[in-house]
């Protein structure tokens, strides 16, 4: 056996020893980079030339009057707004125009809404620049908002606010499309057609998520971070209802500028020369300004309770009434939310997605379950779903929406009805499974 | 250098040890907080094994660095090879059974303390006849990407837990990602989950528990440390004798945010400060006026870290919540009716 040792193999060893050592020091740095690295991501904003893309994707314009039988598969909500258009709905595609006003909309947007790192509310020759501050919307705030975003919004909601980032294709109900303009869960009067939110109600679903749909509760974030972010989503949302505005409009065939003026700046008066985007944006932007810090104004008061604790079992069994009765003095809610909102039909909501009355037994209160939501959300309504606002007529409104409220919050909950109540809803067991079995629509 | 190998494998072995003793006194390093008397338990049983294990990688490395000195030079000749010898093959296998039996039997009634508390009296593996009624009953649901917990606003008789997780009252005060306890309590957590597996982690009070679709798994301990106290003055939460930030996470990858579904512990001192808190968060809950904005708080934050730091994390992050007594609907209180209660025939 070869002694290892011996001089004629030592130029081996040697060179084994020599190589080992430097494998064996080069090895330090890799084992000390993660205790050098740092995070510092969360300090990151977005790249200084990123700018806002320019919208391609479908446009819904009016949604199909029949109703949905099929929910859109895992990741191809695009597909099914294209296939709106196969079901009587009408789709305008804004990759099919390429017009010059389209650039030049672009650049009005870039203008007046800046970019992703740099997001801005006006240009600063609008004037604009009180409105926007007193909302919460200065450049300053906003750029804290879009760091946060990034951060904590971006991989579901999107770059633009499109509901379609990383994540968000994949979850359902899809997560909100900021770009309409349009929110589900106001507090905020429904006077002269006013459908903004203000801005409690966006920190609130921050808070507290959106239970029965994929929005997690972001309240261990501090409030001014919750705040910065709701002044982002404002921005995004007017930025997008702009960009959506105008792409409606103009996309459709022999459309015209003035049309914008006509319809959602009725009150101008405009000449002929100044039929331009250029002038259409900042009016129209001060105009959605205007309307945000009068919701901020407007939030509605729920009447006082006027029950005892004792009062509770009547008033449920009036407000099931209320609720499931077709008389002329009730509200019927039971047509849509069907059985109790068990076998409630499916069907479109603004955005082109499907969606159905909620499941009053299920406990799930997308918009919070405080007695003042449930007064919100019945009040004024969730008007992008199409839940109508209720409107109680023959006296006594004040104890009558509260009839209805204690009626909702109790519903899901068999053991707390009273005994009429439990067996309409429930069947005779009381733990009976739904009456009918809700059809659900199959995937595509 | 015929000593180098030698030498490389002490430092190694030394550069090791000194970071093992320099984790010991740097705290963020070593063992979180032993916040609950299962922690104490627990710790003890890794300080044992760790303890054991070390005896054994200090002694076989130092055989292994006086060898690589002594026969470091070819001049100490060629190796003289044992050939087999009785007593010490027996004594190389009894030795290390002997020391896994010990663990074996250190570790079964920690096991037992921590896995089977509260078991009734006629379960075969050691049900603890002394082990008493839970003080607080919490339905702890993991969703996708939060976690929500239902807090019994009346009290439930024992008999009447079961049907309470599965049916819940209209009353009962539901909170994301917030866990509020009292020192101790003994805490029993219900876990639920509505879509995909979870696993309710919090390192402070070493529980951990997979959260499985279709099951309510109980959980069981007792806080022994306080962080928090509520002030009924403020209407807040304040310091409390250990200002520290335990924090839930969840340990089962669970989609695309399981790395930020996170949650707080709050250990109240008392059942007194607990009781005012939930009366506080209560009203909150039912609350049927629409309230004030309140506008920004005065507190400075940074934009994309959560306020975790160690000095006053607890408050300031319930603070977000509950910052002021007018700021009623900042919703520390809507967090929503778990489905399966009553969605689950």
């Amino acid at each position: 056996m070869p002694n290892p040792l011996a001089s004629r193999n030592r130029q081996k060893t040697g060179s084994v020893r020599k190589w080992g050592s430097w494998a064996l020091v080069s090895f330090v740095p890799f084992v000390l980079l993660p205790f050098l690295s740092t995070s510092c991501a969360d300090r990151e904003g977005y790249p200084e030339d990123l700018d806002y893309p320019a919208r391609t994707d479908l446009i819904v314009d009016e949604t199909p009057k029949l109703s949905p039988n099929n929910l859109s598969a895992p990741g191809a909500f695009e597909k099914s707004i294209a296939d709106l258009a196969l079901v009587g709905g009408k789709i305008l595609d804004p990759a099919a125009n390429q017009d010059p006003w389209r650039a030049e909309l672009n650049e009005l947007l870039k203008e007046h809404f800046g970019t992703p790192a740099f997001p801005r509310v006006g240009a600063s020759k609008d004037g604009l620049e009180s409105a926007a501050n007193a909302l919460n919307l200065d450049p300053k705030t906003l750029e804290l908002g879009s760091m946060a975003y990034r951060r904590h919004c971006l991989q579901c909601h999107g770059l633009a606010g499109d509901g379609r980032g990383a994540s968000g294709i994949w979850v359902h109900p899809a997560p909100r499309d900021f770009r309409q303009g349009k929110f589900k869960f106001l507090s905020t009067s429904t006077a002269r057609n006013l459908n903004r939110p203000s801005r409690d109600d966006l920190v609130r679903t921050f808070k507290v998520g959106v239970h029965g749909t994929s929005m997690p509760a972001f309240g261990l974030l501090a409030e001014e971070e919750l705040q910065a972010i709701a002044s982002y989503v404002i921005h995004l949302s007017i930025r997008g209802e702009m960009e959506f505005t105008i792409l409606r409009t103009l996309l459709k065939p022999k459309s015209q500028i003035v049309f914008l003026f006509e319809n959602f700046l009725p009150d101008e008066e405009v000449s002929k020369d100044q039929e331009k985007l250029s002038v259409f944006v900042p009016k129209y932007l001060k105009e959605i300004l205007s309307q945000y810090a009068l919701a901020e104004k407007s939030i509605l008061q729920a009447p006082e309770y006027p029950y005892k604790d004792e009062d509770l079992p009547e008033s449920i069994k009036r407000g099931h009434r209320l609720f499931s009765s077709q008389a002329p003095d009730a509200l019927g809610c039971v047509s849509c939310h069907v059985d109790y909102g068990r076998s409630s039909p499916w069907q479109y909501d603004e955005w082109g997605s499907v969606s159905r009355p909620s499941n009053l037994t299920s406990g799930i209160f997308k918009g919070g379950r405080r007695p003042i939501d449930l007064y919100w959300r019945m009040k004024r309504g969730i008007p992008p779903s199409k839940m109508p606002a209720v409107t109680i007529t023959g006296g006594d409104e004040d104890k009558k929406i509260w009839d209805l409220i204690n009626f909702i919050e109790n519903a899901p909950y068999p053991a707390k009805l009273p005994p009429e109540v439990r067996e309409a809803i429930y069947g005779k067991s009381g733990r009976l499974a739904p009456a009918a079995s809700s059809e659900k629509p199959k995937h595509q | 250098m015929h000593r180098f190998w030698s030498l490389l494998f002490a430092t190694v072995n030394l550069a090791c040890l000194g970071l093992v003793v320099a984790a010991y006194f740097t705290t963020d390093w070593w063992l979180p907080d032993a916040a609950s008397t299962q922690a104490v338990q627990i710790d003890w049983l890794f300080y044992f094994i760790g303890g054991l294990c070390a005896f054994f990688y200090v002694a076989t490395q130092l055989i292994l660095v006086v060898a690589l000195w002594r026969f470091s030079s070819n001049r100490a000749g060629l190796a003289n090879p044992v050939h087999g010898s009785h007593v010490v093959e027996i004594l190389w296998t009894v030795g290390p059974l002997a020391g896994l039996v010990v663990i074996t039997a250190v570790s079964f009634p920690v096991w037992k303390s921590t896995k089977y508390q509260g078991l009734p009296a006629s379960f075969p593996i050691g049900s603890d006849a002394k082990a008493s009624d839970p003080d607080q009953v919490i339905l702890v649901t993991a969703r996708q990407w939060d976690w929500h917990f239902r807090y019994p606003v009346a009290t439930i008789a024992v008999n009447e837990i079961r049907h309470w997780s599965e049916d819940g009252n209209p009353t009962d005060i539901v909170l994301a990602d917030e866990l509020h306890v009292w020192k101790g309590a003994q805490v029993q957590l219900l876990l639920k989950t509505t879509d995909v597996i979870h696993s309710f982690f919090v390192p402070a009070l070493r529980v951990k528990q997979d959260t499985l679709p279709g099951k309510t798994i109980p959980v069981r301990f007792e806080p022994r440390l306080s962080n928090v106290r509520f002030d009924p003055q403020k209407g807040t939460l304040v310091p409390g004798e250990q200002p520290k930030t335990w924090e839930l996470v969840c340990a089962e990858l669970c989609g695309g945010n399981h790395y930020r579904m996170r949650g707080k512990v709050f250990v109240h001192p008392d059942k007194a400060s607990f009781l005012a808190w939930l009366e506080n968060a209560r009203q909150k809950s039912r609350a049927r006026a629409a309230t004030e904005t309140t506008g920004n708080s005065s507190r400075s934050a940074m934009p994309g870290r959560p306020a975790i730091a160690v000095a006053d994390a607890a408050p300031q992050s319930a603070r977000g919540r509950t910052s002021d007594p007018v700021e009623n609907e900042s919703g520390s209180s809507i967090g929503n009716q778990t489905a399966e209660d009553s969605a689950n025939p």
